[in-house]
């Protein structure tokens, strides 16, 4: 009696491109939207969850996709970042994918935006409350350098079995005399489960902590979705006596001298010319543009990277 | 299984890809912000004109966002009725549980709600395995954390900045135990969505639950449903 619901309501769906409304039918987002409500339920605990295969190659952001697509209505703003820059390949596509298939409006203004799916960064901007952030994860399981068994690694979250985190930074000390670990570094959630991140620079992980916005995580090769509600504890692993540090830098921005945001080496000739810039390219413009920002690099030079 | 009858079919989505998706931002703003009061009225109003045409409307669109044929529901003497029966197996397709520890998604009314023993709570290396109990409660509103009052829930955890107060009709001491113990199993535990008419509020198993209050009882403030 309901076999043919589906379809029905796939066509009654299709936006004038003729895809289905965020291009997933309705059976697979009703399951990932299911999936994340327990994430949401259970904060850094990774649901695991079924469905059929995107026509995507992984590496593409799937996981971050099939997350934006459960989530996303027609009233939402879009904005798309990877490695903190709107403009790069990875994120036009996926912008382009989602004006497709939704027809919703986009952004570059983070604070503009409802709904952000990121790739490797969060936003300088600090999010505010009713925003979404959808991270793309290539690997969701902060245990799987030590424990290639998903069985195992489950098994060491129920019973947080948590002391190979420490020794793996442990090690980083004995070898560097520092926690060489600078992306995907480890997190406590809401002070039960451990979790990775993604990719982003450990730099971005105090903005995890109680951040008014809900962070979501799509892996979609391993097919897991996690999530942090917004105002969660959200703990850097570290030692007593080596405190969590984020990155620092003894240059500022050569665009907008912002000495607080995550700065790119860019090599600017073959000469050994260098820049150091915003990697999030909205933060660094939005500061030119605002009023008493001077570009602190010459104009050739700031032109160069912008370009 | 006997056939549905139409004459009672309720009203589903007009438009049920777009109505779904609001109702599902409604549910994952509850749920992420417990002790958020969100209203499913405007979903009914915006297209059709037409009312749901059942007063549970909250746990009706429910029903209609997260259940189908992947998706088994456990429905309680008290909240079950022809009428209901038919809808979700006529507009969501969803399987109807024999026992309620089978079940994805349990429908009850609050005070059927009287130990946790028979729904699921996941299993240690799958929480997420647990039921999600739509609760109907006679009256439900958000409410100021320092008016003490017989109805008041104090809620803190993630999602919440500080704490939210809720104030559920027909709480007893048990219905406080009985949230204070599921949290306590924590990972594991179930999810509950309180319903009243439109309204819903969700308190999943990271929500600590309390009863303290200010006992100098101050003016009340605004406890209207203040949802989107
Ligand atoms: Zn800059």
């Amino acid at each position: 009696m309901n076999a043919d619901r589906h379809e029905h309501v796939s066509s009654e769906a299709a936006s004038p491109e003729g895809y289905n409304f965020a291009y997933l039918d309705e059976q697979t987002k009703r399951m990932l939207r299911r999936a994340l409500l327990k994430a949401v339920a259970v904060p850094g605990y990774q649901v695991p969850f079924g469905g059929r295969e995107m026509p995507l190659p992984y590496g593409w952001g799937t996981g971050g996709i099939q997350v934006t697509a459960a989530v996303i209505g027609s009233d939402d703003v879009l904005k798309v970042i990877d490695q903190g820059a709107d403009d790069t390949t990875n994120a036009v596509s996926i912008r382009r994918f989602f004006v497709t298939t939704t027809g919703v409006d986009t952004t570059e203004k983070t604070c503009d935006a409802t709904v952000i799916q990121t790739r490797h960064r969060i936003p300088e901007t600090p999010l505010s409350e009713g925003q979404i952030l959808v991270y793309q994860v290539p690997i969701p399981e902060p245990l799987r350098f030590i424990e290639p068994s998903e069985t195992e690694t489950r098994k060491m979250h129920a019973l947080q079995e948590y002391g190979v985190m420490h020794v793996k930074l442990y090690e980083d000390i004995a070898h560097f005399g520092h926690i060489a670990t600078a992306y995907a570094y480890p997190v406590k959630v809401n002070g039960r489960y451990v979790m990775d991140p993604s990719p982003i620079p450990k730099f971005d992980n105090p903005k995890m902590h109680q951040s008014p916005a809900l962070q979501l995580f799509g892996a979609g090769r391993e097919k897991r979705i996690y999530a942090v509600p917004p105002f969660t504890d959200v703990e850097s692993l570290d030692f007593e006596d080596y405190p969590f540090e984020i990155q620092s830098w003894d240059h500022h921005c050569d665009i907008c001298g912002a000495s607080e945001s995550f700065l790119d080496e860019v090599v600017t000739d073959d000469q050994g010319g260098r820049l150091f810039v915003c990697s999030d390219t909205d933060y660094c413009r939005t500061r030119v543009e605002a009023e008493g920002v001077q570009a602190v690099a010459s104009p050739a030079k700031t032109q160069e990277v912008l370009s | 299984m006997t056939a549905i009858s139409t004459h009672h079919l309720w009203v589903p989505y007009a438009n049920p890809v777009l109505q779904s998706q609001q109702a599902f931002r409604k549910l994952m703003r509850a749920m992420s912000e417990p002790g958020t009061c969100v209203s499913f009225d405007t979903l009914y109003a915006s297209d059709s004109g037409q009312a749901s045409s059942t007063s549970q409307t909250a746990a009706f669109a429910t029903a209609l966002t997260l259940l189908d044929q992947e998706t088994s529901v456990w429905i309680s003497p008290g909240i079950s009725s022809p009428a209901l029966i038919d809808n979700l197996r006529f507009h969501c397709g969803c399987r109807l549980a024999e026992n309620a520890s089978e079940a994805d998604f349990v429908m009850l009314s609050l005070s059927e709600l009287n130990g946790l023993d028979r729904f699921s709570a996941g299993e240690d290396i799958n929480p997420h395995t647990s039921a999600t109990l739509i609760v109907e409660v006679p009256a439900l509103e958000v409410a100021s954390v320092d008016e003490a009052h017989p109805d008041l829930l104090v809620l803190s955890g993630p999602g919440i900045k500080a704490r939210k107060g809720v104030r559920v009709q027909g709480l007893t001491s048990d219905h406080r135990r009985l949230f204070e113990d599921n949290h306590q199993r924590y990972p594991l535990g179930v999810d509950f969505m309180l319903t009243c008419g439109a309204d819903l509020v969700a308190l999943p198993r990271s929500t600590q639950v309390s009863t303290l209050t200010n006992r100098a009882a101050t003016a009340g403030e605004d406890t209207q449903c203040m949802s989107q």
